[in-house]
């Protein structure tokens, strides 16, 4: 986990706009115990990647245990529209119908 | 060596798999779409691992299944065209007789071909002979061909202490009313459950606490025999590159169903008002009553494929609220949701609160919620091993049970892919898949015995529904298996010799007949174990209504509570160990056949 920590610190210094490296941080310093940092990981990544639903999830879970009902039920709203625009986005026509 | 964008030297990793998993975060766990239908999900977390059970004894499960008289087959076509020929093969225990004695019903499935000629498959229902032998009583019981079977569950709907069957079905799903003589009346016009749909998962609970069970159904694709998906026809019909079915992904959703008990052999579709109908159209599956924050009232949790799984939160007003992302048991660890199948509930902890554990797709592990109270849940999968060794395969029917009697809830797990396909395939998951059993190290964690206890559960098979009881009423659950392409797998449990037991079953008089969600706690041997009783649940299946709990090498039981559905806490003092007891609801302990009916009588 440490050697896991320190390739995104690289990472993150010399790609601070790299949202798939803020992301998998704030999951490690969740996992330390280190919410404060956490939530700034997981804000800088969904601001990044607006559309990835599974970092508002990561962000309301934070803000949550930091006792912010507010803020956690902003994100969880945006996490659940993004993830009925993704299940739109996935439905692709529907096969043509066919005698077995 | 490798250099950042400044051209500094990035430090080199000791550990190849971690630099891989890395490199797979990095460059986004969303792009990878190389299964079609299925997306590929994030790889295990840095330093992810499992244990194989060293040093302690395993229960040898053996498969007795010829010995025993059942002969039954599940009908299905081999080549799986369709995706409502990979989804049936329900496992029902039900005491249909009241003579103490756990019987099995088998669901069946025609293929699309012979369902569109109009053609069933037969179920079966085998009567426990007290010999480790079963009888097939299907014709006389009336239960053979309900229809496009899936699975079901057992309630007593009308409370005459006789329990009732309830089959999920493509197209109308069937409630028979158990006569008491052996044989059941379809019952499902006037009850008015039959749904229409695609009903897959359906467990009786008594959510408003009027002393009768409700029924809550999922449905799973929006799926008409006269419009079928053409295999391999688009992108979410390709697996691997290969052609295979059409779904979930790509079709729609059929929606859920709650049926409030009137009381008079009527129901009431209240989906809507009570809000659990699943307007969104969620690929339902399995479905179980529970009392997650020990309110006194059931919850209800849904495994959905494919999407977020609900936990619809018992408002105790007629309502309920879908707290699943909330509660943590929505979606995985990572915010990304699984194909979900099957749920199992239990306190494998000993902490009084009800955890959850669901069974997934292959390539996503298992996933192993620890209720932590006041509704969070946390995904403790990988911490607690249970999740790598799920990673291969295509998992299905599952349940808590403590298998080897020493006081703490194991994990057992079927698996079986739903591509025959995949065998064509030069590498990866194949079809007919071994099964997994991860014995309950008491800290949390859990090691994997699934090649430790016996043939049985190594042998590759497509396996669907699992319901675990006492079948032998000696002292050990024993398993019962579905598969989707051949005979069922009855695994008599040898158990630990040593070890003590005890096994409750309950009858409700202002509560429900069953005690469905009835809360059962015992203190013996330094323990306090906790259960409910639980329509349903598993994938498709019901398990064995009455509540057993190993004691280990205790020789009494210090004190038992019970707390009905009613409400009412009823205590029980010390109690002697290795027994079958029956407790009537306001009297306590009661020879057996205070619980029990007479033929044609009510309780």
């Amino acid at each position: 986990m440490e050697e896991a920590a320190a390739l995104f610190n690289q990472v993150i210094a010399a790609h601070p706009d790299h949202a798939n490296a803020q992301y998998p941080m704030g999951k490690i310093l969740v996992d330390r115990g280190e919410l404060n940092d956490a939530v700034e990981h997981f804000e800088t990544a969904t601001r990044l990647s607006p559309q990835s639903d599974h970092m508002h999830y990561q962000l309301q879970a934070a803000y949550r245990k930091e006792s912010r009902a507010a803020d956690a039920d902003r994100e969880l709203e945006i996490c659940k529209a993004l993830k009925a625009k993704h299940r739109e986005r996935d439905r692709a026509a529907i096969p043509p119908v066919q005698s077995p | 060596m490798r250099s950042n964008a400044d051209g500094k030297p990035l430090k080199p990793f000791r550990c190849k798999r971690l630099a891989k998993t890395i490199l797979v975060v990095l460059l986004g766990a969303d792009i990878a779409a190389g299964q079609g239908g299925h997306p590929t999900p994030p790889p295990p977390p840095p330093g992810a691992k499992a244990t194989k059970c060293i040093g302690r004894v395993v229960p040898q499960l053996e498969d007795i299944t010829a010995n025993a008289g059942i002969a039954f087959i599940h009908a299905s076509d081999p080549s799986k065209k369709y995706i409502v020929e990979s989804m049936s093969g329900g496992v029902i225990l039900i005491d249909y007789d009241r003579d103490g004695w756990l019987d099995i019903y088998f669901t069946n499935a025609p293929s699309v071909e012979m369902a569109i000629k109009g053609q069933k498959s037969r179920g079966a229902l085998y009567h426990n002979n007290h010999d480790g032998t079963f009888t097939d009583v299907t014709e006389k019981a009336g239960i053979g061909t309900p229809c496009f079977a899936m699975g079901g569950a057992v309630g007593d709907y009308d409370n005459d202490g006789w329990p009732d069957l309830y089959v999920t079905c493509l197209g109308g799903n069937v409630l028979y009313h158990n006569n008491g003589d052996g044989t059941f009346t379809d019952v499902t016009a006037k009850a008015g459950v039959a749904d229409g749909r695609w009903s897959t998962g359906a467990a009786f609970g008594d959510y408003d606490g009027d002393g009768f069970v409700d029924l809550m159904v999922t449905n799973y694709v929006d799926f008409h025999l006269n419009d079928l998906p053409g295999f391999g026809s688009s992108p979410n019909c390709k697996y691997r590159g290969i052609d295979v079915q059409c779904g979930p992904r790509g079709l729609k959703g059929a929606g859920d169903s709650l049926f409030h008990n009137n009381g008079d052999g009527t129901f009431t579709d209240v989906s809507k008002s009570a809000g659990v109908s699943d307007p969104n159209g969620y690929y339902g599956l399995g479905v179980i009553w529970a009392d997650f924050n020990n309110t006194g009232r059931p919850d209800i949790y849904v495994a959905n494929d494919s999407t977020p799984k609900f936990l619809y939160k018992n408002e105790g007003n007629g309502k309920f609220r879908d707290i699943g992302l909330e509660s943590g048991t929505a979606v995985s660890e990572d915010g990304s949701e699984q194909a979900s199948m099957g749920i199992a509930v239990g306190d494998y902890l000993h902490t009084g609160r009800p955890s959850l554990y669901v069974t997934n797709f292959s390539d996503e592990n298992d996933l192993l919620y620890r209720n932590d109270g006041n509704w969070n849940f946390t995904d403790v999968s990988y911490a607690s091993g249970t999740a790598l060794p799920s990673l291969p395969y295509v998992k299905w029917g599952t349940a808590f049970v403590d298998l080897d009697n020493d006081g703490w809830l194991d994990l057992i797990t079927v698996d079986g892919h739903v591509y025959p396909q995949v065998d064509t395939l030069p590498s990866g998951a194949r079809y007919r898949e071994p099964k997994l059993l991860h014995l309950n190290q008491t800290d949390g964690t859990f090691c994997d015995a699934s090649d430790q206890a016996g043939p049985a559960l190594k042998e590759k098979r497509v396996s669907r529904g699992l319901g675990v009881g006492d079948l032998f009423n000696d002292g050990s659950m024993d398993v019962v298996i579905a598969d989707i392409d051949g005979a069922p797998m009855i695994l008599k449990n040898h158990g630990v010799p040593g070890r003590h037991w005890v096994s409750f079953e309950l009858a409700g008089t202002k509560s429900n007949r069953l005690a469905l969600n009835a809360r059962v706690k015992i203190v013996a041997g330094g323990m306090t174990q906790t259960d409910e009783i639980h329509s349903g649940g598993s994938y498709l299946s019901q398990s064995d209504l009455r509540v057993h709990f190993g004691l280990g090498t205790a020789k009494k039981i210090d004190r038992v509570e019970i707390r009905w559905p009613s409400g009412k806490v009823e205590m029980i003092g010390e109690l002697a160990v290795d027994q079958f007891y029956s407790v009537l609801e306001g009297a306590g302990i009661v020879p057996a056949e205070r619980i029990r009916p007479a033929a044609g009588t009510k309780p």
